[in-house]
Order: structure tokens, then C-alpha cells, then sequence
């Protein structure tokens, strides 16, 4: 852990360096308030030991300073006081420090303050890697790894915004596995589980880099192509189903193939956009509901305005 | 330590415990302190004589930090009462202390002379 020793007074700033060095941290030095605040921007600072007056800007200052702004990580900091006032410590947690350590400072108790300071940015590090563990969760499907329908629902609005804005191409697909509630039936759940799995891979593999995929819900999945016109999403929408077919997972109730396909949607926003978000999905869900009428395992595509732009 | 009519300007044992018993830091210690305490001494009697009391008690904090560090206690004294003095507005006695302060830190000056790392 690195920390930054702030003093402006060169014997104290030496001790304090040396002792915190001997500790086994890393450690920098700032002679004031200013100079460890440019400090704390250009480096990973963990933890500052501060004292308290100092030109330029003082102990308290530089913690308000620190509570203020979003450094992007917590920053623990220890308040070197004077004995003497005891209303000081008071005013110093009041301000935000985390702790404070009377002057003159005694190793001990310093090493002491540091190793409590350090266990409680270790409890913060592993609780902030916990929060992030579980926002990534409920933004995937447990069973197919993908992203889920909130993730989607994110994702689709933030692309429908930066397409309306900036007046771009967006498509998006619906995509629906062929008879599947037959091919659960006839398998068992856990086979429909482990086709949901392969299919949900496969479609991930196939799109873009740039592309998303999806589960929606159920047998459904979805997808965004950013800055992609209808003729782009259908190519991407026919790799997705020949990918499908390649896995070749007997279907025998699927005919004519007798393996798992798909059925695809697709819908474009050309610009300059004319319709919605939810017309434009809604144009997707009717190409898909088109493809599966027309005899499914294939890709149909609608353009919202036909269907949705005010007559 | 060496019997001396004077009390040794410095703590020894307590100097080096806070030096963590490493003799050759404390002196080097010591030569910062002496180095920034003159600087802020220098400082200190100019701000006296133009009656800047506030810089009176801001240089003097200074050098009752680092002479606590060093277990320099005559120091610390000194520049406590100055501080507090000078903190409080209150002009009278600050020039003699001042030279007070100057004087030992002088001391500390010639022990540090003695001392080797």
C-alpha cells in the first residue's frame, strides 16, 4: 500500500517517512496541502498521513478537499493533532479524517493507527469488488452467461439515444428458437437448458465485436447493431441462424431440417429517426413474428415507419 | 551520557527511542533541525520586528513540532510559549524569548557537534 506523508516541517516529514518506510509501505512525501493534492491525482495514494498546519493548504482543508471530490477510490486519511487540544479531534473527524494521532506521534501507536487504517481499505476493496461481482450478476443470465433482458433494456436504450442524437443507422434483432416448447417436451428441461446454452454461445460468438447479445426471455434472444443499416443486420441476422445450424442439435419435431434453428427479426432506425425506441423493437417483434409464419429458420426484416410512423 | 554542568539540550534516550534507536538517523535528524530551525528563527525575528504576530506564531509552530521530535524539550518550551503567545496577540517578552530560542538552539547546535552518528 502506498502512503502519502503530508508535513511541512522537515524533521517531522523525515521521521515520519522513515518510520512509515520502516513499516514496510511505500511511501511519498508532500511539504503541504497543494503539493499532496497533485500527488494524490497523479498516484495511487491509499492512505495520507497528514498534519494538520501547514501553509498554502491546511490538514483540514486538504481533507474536506479529499471528501469532496470523487478520486475514484477511498482515500483513508489520518490527522496528526496537538495533544494539548482535545477539541481537535473532534473537528478533524467532524471534517472527514478517519483518524488522528496525537503530536508528537510515538512509532508504535503510529504503526498501529496505519495497520487498522490498512484493514479497513482492505474491507472496502473486497466489499467494493463484491458490489461490482453482483451488479455484473444482475446484469447477466445465470444460465447462458449472456446478458440479460435489463442488461439488454441498458444497453438498447443507450444505443437508441447515441443513434437519435448523433443520426445514425441502429438495428436490432429479436431472435426466437423454432418450436422449442415441442423440442423441451419431447428432451426433457434439461436438454432444453443445455440447447438455450449452445445457442446462446453461438449467437454470441457470431455477432461483432461492436454487437451485443442478449437473452431476452425464455426461448428469445435480442441483439444491437450500432451504426448498422437493414441490409448489414440481415447479413449478421443469416451468419446468426447459419451458426445455429452448424451446432446441428437433433430436433425431429422441427421440420423440415429436424435440427434447432432460429427464426430472426430485424428492424432498422434509419435517419433522420422517425420513430421511438419501443416502435422500433415493436418492428422487430412483428419481422419476427412474420419469419415464424412464413415458415421459420429464416430472417425477416420490417422498417418501423411502415408500420408505426403517424399517417 | 556525559556529566555536564549544563542539562543536556536534548533527551538523549528518548531522542534516539523516537529515532528508532538509530543514532547515525538521529544526527541526521538533528542537522535538519538545525538547518530549518535556523531559517525559521531568521524568519520569526523579522516577523517580530515588524510586529507580525501571527508569522510570529506560525514559524515558531514549527519548530516546536520538530523539536518534540528530537526530544529537544528546552526547545519545544520555548517555542510553545512563543506560539501561544504570539497566537494570542500577546507582544510583551517575545523578543526575549526569541533570543532565548536562539540560544538553544544554539546548544543544540553544539551538542550536535558532540554527537556523533
Amino acid at each position: 500500500m502506498r502512503i502519502l506523508v503530508v508535513e511541512d516541517e522537515p524533521v517531522s516529514r523525515r521521521m515520519l517517512t522513515a518510520a512509515v518506510a520502516r513499516m514496510g509501505y511505500d511511501v511519498v512525501a508532500a511539504a503541504d496541502g497543494r503539493e499532496a493534492w497533485d500527488v494524490l491525482r497523479a498516484e495511487q495514494i491509499g492512505l495520507v498521513v497528514t498534519d494538520w498546519m501547514m501553509p498554502e493548504m491546511d490538514g483540514l482543508q486538504l481533507v474536506q478537499k479529499i471528501r469532496g471530490c470523487e478520486l475514484g477510490r477511498y482515500v483513508y486519511v489520518i490527522l496528526l493533532t496537538s495533544r494539548s487540544e482535545s477539541s481537535d479531534a473532534a473537528e478533524a473527524l467532524e471534517a472527514g479524517a478517519d483518524d488522528f494521532v496525537g503530536k508528537p506521534w510515538h512509532r508504535d501507536e503510529l504503526m498501529a493507527r496505519l495497520t487498522a487504517g490498512r484493514r479497513i481499505l482492505d474491507l472496502q476493496a473486497a466489499l467494493q469488488e463484491k458490489n461490482l461481482l453482483l451488479e455484473r450478476m444482475t446484469r447477466v443470465d445465470g444460465l447462458t452467461g449472456i446478458g440479460n433482458r435489463r442488461h439488454f433494456d441498458e444497453e438498447y436504450r443507450r444505443a437508441f439515444e447515441l443513434a437519435r442524437r448523433f443520426q445514425r443507422f441502429l438495428s436490432v434483432a429479436m431472435i426466437d428458437i423454432d418450436r422449442f416448447k415441442a423440442y423441451n417436451d419431447r428432451f426433457g428441461h434439461e436438454a432444453g437448458d443445455n440447447a438455450l446454452r449452445a445457442v446462446a454461445a453461438a449467437i454470441d460468438e457470431t455477432v461483432r465485436t461492436a454487437d451485443h447479445a442478449f437473452r431476452y426471455g425464455g426461448e428469445e434472444f435480442s441483439c444491437v447493431f450500432p451504426e448498422t443499416d437493414a441490409s448489414g443486420a440481415i447479413i449478421v441476422a443469416d451468419r446468426l441462424r447459419a451458426a445455429v445450424e452448424r451446432l446441428a442439435i437433433g430436433h425431429p419435431e422441427n421440420l423440415p431440417s429436424g435440427i434447432v434453428t432460429i427464426s430472426v427479426g430485424v428492424s432498422t432506425l434509419q435517419p433522420p429517426p422517425r420513430v421511438g425506441a419501443e416502435d422500433l423493437l415493436r418492428a422487430a417483434d412483428q419481422a419476427l413474428y412474420r419469419a415464424k409464419n412464413d415458415g421459420r429458420n429464416r430472417t425477416v426484416a420490417l422498417t418501423p415507419e411502415e408500420l408505426f410512423a403517424p399517417r | 551520557m556525559t556529566v555536564s554542568a549544563e542539562v543536556c539540550p536534548v533527551d538523549l534516550a528518548d531522542g534516539l527511542a523516537r529515532a528508532g534507536d538509530d543514532r547515525e538517523f538521529y544526527r541526521e535528524l538533528l542537522d535538519l533541525f538545525l538547518e530549518d530551525a535556523r531559517q525559521r528563527l531568521t524568519r520569526l525575528e523579522s516577523a517580530l520586528s515588524v510586529g507580525d504576530l501571527q508569522e510570529v506564531a506560525a514559524t515558531a509552530h514549527g519548530i516546536k513540532g520538530a523539536a518534540a521530535n528530537l526530544a529537544a524539550l528546552r526547545a519545544r518550551e520555548i517555542a510553545c510559549a512563543i506560539e501561544s503567545r504570539g497566537r494570542s496577540g500577546d507582544g510583551a517578552g517575545l523578543t526575549a524569548l526569541a533570543g532565548e530560542l536562539a540560544a538553544e538552539i544554539e546548544r543544540v547546535a553544539a551538542f550536535t557537534r558532540s554527537f556523533t552518528g
